[in-house]
C-alpha cells in the first residue's frame, strides 16, 4: 500500500511537471501580452518601453529558467493583470469554486442514487420512467440554456432566488442545480443499470431468502457492490467540477476559478494561466488518487500494487 | 367641472408643500443603495494600471483627477479650482484648498507631482495619457505647472481621465503597487468598503467630501455580470439598478416594463473596413482609388444598419465619428450608388470583379460577424467582388493586425474616451502605430496638423479637409456608429448614457428614490 502510494505520487509529480512545461510554451504561442494590455493609441515606443519594464523582451530560455526556478518552490509569479501573486488569486477564488462543486456533486448524488435504486427495484414503474427521463434530459439539455431558463422562471417570474453573484445559500441554488444537472443525468442512468445488474446476483437472492428487509438488501448489500462504478464516475466528474465551469460561472456571475482562468487566457496573463493549469492538474490527479484508494475501502478484495 | 377645480387646487397646494419642504431641508444627506451591473470583471482598482473603461469607471468612485469631463463633454474644475493655459505648451493648475484624502493626508502640490510622476512609469498600462508631458513641477503647495513636449489639444481632457488621478503620497508609497491595486485611497465622493474579485466592489459615501450634496447615495455597488441575459434578468428582479451594454435584441422587454427604462447614446466607436496598402494589399486591385471608391458606393450600408442593427446605428462620413470634435456636419456620408460603382470598376479594368480576402473578428463588437457577412454579400452580388471572408477569434485578429498580416480588407472599430479624433486617428492611421495598415502622406499630414495645435478653429479646418480627402481616396469603407443601450430602473435619478462609455458622472449626479 505504501509503495503503491509512493509510486502513484511519483507518477503524478511527473504528470504535473509535463503540464507546466507544456503550458509555459503553449501560452506563449497565443501572442504578445503587450498587444492586449496597452490601449489602442499606444505607440510602438510605448509598447517597447512596456515590454522592457515587464521583462517580455528577455530571451525565452531565460524566461523559462526563471519560471522553473520559481515554480519549483510553488511560486507562479505575479499576475500581469492583477499585479498580485497568481497563487493568492487562485486561493481567493477557491472557496467559491469548492462550494459550488461540492454542492453540485452532493445534489447529483443525493438525487441520482436513490432514484436509480428506486428505478432498478421497480422496473417499468413511474419511478423508473422518472429516472430515465431525468437521465435523458440531464445529459441532453445544454447547461447554459438551462441556467438562463431557470433564471427567467425562478428569479424573474417567481422572484424566489437571486440572479447573480455569491451571497448566501439562496444564490447557490440555481448554479448548483445547473452545474449538477449533467452529472445527475449520467449518475441516475448508471445507478439504475448497475443496480439492475447487482440485484440479479445470487447473493441477493440468498439475502432475500434469509428474509432480510428490502431496504437492508438494497442499501447495505447491493449498493456496496454497485458503488465502485458510481464512485469512479463521481471521482472523474468532481475533478472537472473543481476546475470550474466558465459558462455556468458567467451565467450566474459566480466568482469561481473558471472565469478567472478564461479571462486570464483572453488577456494573455501568462503567470495566471500557468498557475491555474498547475492547480487544475493537481486537483484532478489528487481526486483520482483518492478515488482509487476508496475502492479498497468499499471492496476489501481490491489490492494495490 | 367643480371636481376638477378642487383637484387642481389640491394638487397645487401639495406641490407648494413639497417645494417648501425642499427649501427648508438644506443639503440632502446621501441615502439608499445604487447597484450597477458591469459587463466584465475588473483586474485592479489602480486606475494607472488598466486602460479598460470599466476599471476606470469603478475607480472614479473614489479617485479624482484635477479636472472633470462632464456628460455634455465640457471640462469642469474638480481638485483644481481653476487652470490657465499659459501658452501652447504650458498649463498652470490652482488646487482647491483644504481637501484631504480619506486617510487624512492633505491634498497639495507635492501629492499631484508624486501621482503624475507615478503615472508616467513605463510599466503602467494606462500611462499614455501622460505621453505628451515633459515636465511636471509644483510651484507652491497649491500651484502646479505642466509643460508638454509639443502642443496637445486633448491635454486637458487627459487630465480629467482616471489615470491622472491624485494619490496620497505616503500611503501609496507604503502600500506599493500591489497594495494600491487592492485598496487605493483617494479624495473622491466614495470610500472602498470591499472588492470581492469576480463578484462585486462596494463603496460607501465619503462624509467629508468637499462638494455640497455629493454623493447622493449612501452605498454604491458595482456588480460584475458578464452574461448580458443575466444582466437583464438581474435588472428585472431589482438586484441591480443599471445594466450596462444591453444588446439591442435583448432591449425589448425593458421598453415595456413599468418600473424599467432604456437609456441610450450613439457610441464614439466608429466602424470601418480598412484597406491594407502597406503589406498584404500591395499588388491587388484595392491599390486603385477607383476600386476603393466603388466598393464604398456599391454597398447599401443603410440597408445593413436596418437589417443587422435594427436601425440603431448612424452612418459616418469618414473615420471621424458624428459625436466627435472635428466632425463636419456639412459633409454627407458617401451615397449608395451601384451604377456609379460599376462604372468606376469598369474604368479601373475590373468590370467582371475580382477576388479579395477580408478578415473579421468574432464577438469583439456587437454583430460584427453578421455585418461582415452582409457587406461581403453585397460586394459579391452587386459588384462581382468575391470576398474570402475569414472570421477569427478577436485576440488572434488583433495579433495579426499588430503584425500587419491581416488580408487586404478587415473590419474593425475605433473608439476614444475624449470624444476627440486625435488619439484614434493617430492610433489607426499614422504609419508609426502598430495598428495602421493604410499609409498616405496627405492623410498623415492632416492628422498631424489637427493634433499639433490647441486652436479649435484651426483643428476643425484640418479635420474637415481630412474627411473630404478621405472621401476622395477612401482608405476604408466608412461604416457607422452604433447606439449603446443600457437598462435603468425607474428609481434611478439623474443618470445619462454617455457616448464614450464613461461613468465618471455616476458618483456625483446619480441618486435613487426609495
Amino acid at each position: 500500500m505504501g509503495a503503491y502510494l509512493l509510486a502513484r505520487l511519483g507518477q503524478s509529480a511527473v504528470a504535473v511537471a509535463c503540464v507546466l512545461v507544456l503550458t509555459f510554451f503553449m501560452v506563449r504561442l497565443t501572442g504578445d501580452p503587450a498587444v492586449v494590455m496597452l490601449p489602442q493609441e499606444a505607440t510602438a515606443a510605448d509598447v517597447a518601453a512596456f515590454r522592457a519594464a515587464m521583462g517580455f523582451d528577455r530571451p525565452l530560455p531565460v524566461q523559462f529558467w526563471e519560471f522553473l526556478r520559481q515554480a519549483a518552490v510553488g511560486d507562479f509569479g505575479k499576475s500581469l493583470q492583477y499585479r498580485t501573486s497568481a497563487r493568492s488569486l487562485i486561493v481567493e477564488r477557491l472557496p467559491a469554486t469548492m462550494e459550488l462543486a461540492i454542492a453540485a456533486l452532493s445534489f447529483a448524488v443525493a438525487v441520482a442514487v436513490p432514484l436509480g435504486i428506486l428505478a432498478a427495484t421497480r422496473p417499468a414503474s413511474a419511478w423508473d420512467w422518472l429516472a430515465q427521463t431525468i437521465a435523458l434530459l440531464g445529459q441532453a439539455l445544454p447547461a447554459y440554456w438551462v441556467g438562463l431558463i431557470l433564471i427567467i422562471v425562478v428569479s424573474v417570474q417567481l422572484h424566489l432566488l437571486p440572479v447573480a453573484g455569491r451571497s448566501g445559500w439562496t444564490s447557490l441554488v440555481l448554479p448548483m442545480v445547473t452545474l449538477g444537472m449533467a452529472l445527475l443525468g449520467r449518475l441516475t442512468q448508471l445507478a439504475r443499470s448497475v443496480m439492475l445488474e447487482v440485484l440479479r446476483q445470487d447473493y441477493i437472492r440468498t439475502a432475500r431468502s434469509k428474509g432480510l428487509r428490502r431496504p437492508a438488501i438494497h442499501y447495505r448489500h447491493a449498493l456496496r457492490n454497485a458503488a465502485i462504478p458510481l464512485l469512479t464516475m463521481v471521482g472523474v466528474n468532481f475533478g472537472y467540477l473543481l476546475g470550474g465551469s466558465v459558462l455556468i460561472e458567467s451565467v450566474f456571475a459566480w466568482p469561481g476559478i473558471g472565469r478567472l482562468a478564461a479571462l486570464a487566457v483572453f488577456q494573455r496573463d501568462f503567470p495566471l494561466v500557468q498557475a491555474v493549469a498547475f492547480f487544475s492538474s493537481v486537483v484532478v490527479l489528487g481526486v483520482n488518487l483518492v478515488t482509487d484508494l476508496l475502492y479498497g475501502v468499499l471492496n476489501p478484495l481490491v489490492r494495490y500494487r | 367641472m367643480r371636481r376638477s377645480v378642487i383637484g387642481i387646487v389640491v394638487a397645487v397646494a401639495l406641490m407648494l408643500a413639497w417645494w417648501g419642504s425642499l427649501a427648508g431641508a438644506g443639503p440632502a444627506a446621501p441615502r439608499g443603495t445604487l447597484t450597477i451591473g458591469l459587463p466584465t470583471d475588473i483586474n485592479t482598482l489602480d486606475p494607472t494600471m488598466s486602460p479598460e473603461v470599466n476599471t476606470e469607471n469603478v475607480t472614479f468612485s473614489m479617485m479624482e483627477p484635477l479636472l472633470y469631463f462632464d456628460p455634455q463633454g465640457n471640462i469642469r474644475p474638480r481638485l483644481a479650482e481653476s487652470w490657465q493655459v499659459v501658452d501652447k505648451l504650458t498649463y498652470i493648475f490652482h488646487l482647491r484648498r483644504g481637501v484631504k484624502f480619506t486617510n487624512g493626508e492633505p491634498l497639495n502640490g507635492k501629492a499631484v507631482e508624486f501621482s503624475w510622476r507615478r503615472s508616467q512609469e513605463p510599466h503602467r498600462t494606462n500611462r499614455v495619457a501622460f505621453g505628451s508631458v515633459s515636465r511636471i513641477e509644483h510651484v507652491d503647495d497649491y500651484t502646479i505647472r505642466v509643460i508638454t513636449e509639443k502642443p496637445d489639444p486633448v491635454f486637458l481632457k487627459k487630465m480629467a481621465s482616471a489615470s491622472a488621478s491624485i494619490f496620497p503620497p505616503k500611503y501609496t508609497a507604503e502600500q506599493k503597487d500591489e497594495g494600491v491595486s487592492l485598496r487605493p485611497v483617494g479624495t473622491g465622493p466614495f470610500m472602498l468598503v470591499e472588492w470581492v474579485k469576480g463578484d462585486h466592489a462596494t463603496f460607501k459615501a465619503n462624509p467629508n467630501y468637499y462638494l455640497p450634496n455629493v454623493p447622493k447615495v449612501e452605498t454604491l455597488v458595482w456588480r460584475f455580470i458578464p452574461e448580458s441575459a443575466s444582466r437583464v434578468a438581474a435588472l428585472q428582479t431589482g438586484q441591480i439598478d443599471i445594466a450596462l451594454r444591453i444588446p439591442p435584441q435583448q432591449a425589448a422587454p425593458l421598453r415595456s416594463a413599468a418600473n424599467l427604462g432604456l437609456s441610450s447614446a450613439l457610441s464614439t466607436r466608429t466602424y470601418y473596413i480598412m484597406f491594407n496598402n502597406m503589406t498584404t494589399g500591395r499588388g491587388t486591385p484595392i491599390m486603385d482609388t477607383r476600386v476603393r471608391l466603388a466598393m464604398n458606393l456599391g454597398v447599401d450600408f443603410q440597408g445593413i444598419i436596418k437589417a443587422v442593427y435594427k436601425g440603431e446605428a448612424q452612418r459616418v462620413n469618414s473615420l471621424i465619428g458624428n459625436v466627435q470634435f472635428g466632425h463636419d456636419p456639412t459633409l454627407p456620408p458617401l451615397p449608395y450608388d451601384p451604377v456609379r460603382a460599376k462604372q468606376l470598376l469598369a474604368e479601373a479594368g475590373y468590370a467582371q470583379g475580382f477576388r479579395v480576402g477580408m478578415a473579421c473578428p468574432s464577438g469583439a463588437y456587437a454583430n460584427d460577424k453578421e455585418a461582415c457577412e452582409a457587406i461581403a454579400g453585397y460586394l459579391g452580388q452587386r459588384l462581382g467582388i468575391k470576398v474570402d471572408l475569414q472570421v477569427m477569434e478577436s485576440n488572434r485578429f488583433w495579433d495579426l493586425q499588430a503584425k500587419k498580416q491581416l488580408p487586404p480588407l478587415f473590419f474593425d472599430g475605433v473608439g476614444d474616451r475624449y470624444q476627440d479624433p486625435d488619439t484614434q486617428l493617430k492610433g489607426v492611421m499614422l504609419p508609426d502605430s502598430k495598428w495602421t495598415s493604410f499609409d498616405k502622406q496627405e492623410f498623415n499630414e492632416l492628422i498631424i496638423a489637427g493634433g499639433s495645435t490647441v486652436d479649435p478653429a484651426e483643428r476643425r479646418r484640418s479635420y474637415s479637409s481630412l474627411a473630404r480627402a478621405m472621401q476622395a481616396d477612401p482608405p476604408a469603407l466608412f461604416l457607422w456608429q452604433v447606439r449603446n443601450f443600457e437598462g435603468v430602473r425607474k428609481r434611478v435619478q439623474g443618470y445619462t448614457t454617455r457616448p464614450n462609455e464613461s461613468l465618471s458622472h455616476v458618483p456625483f449626479d446619480v441618486g435613487v428614490s426609495e
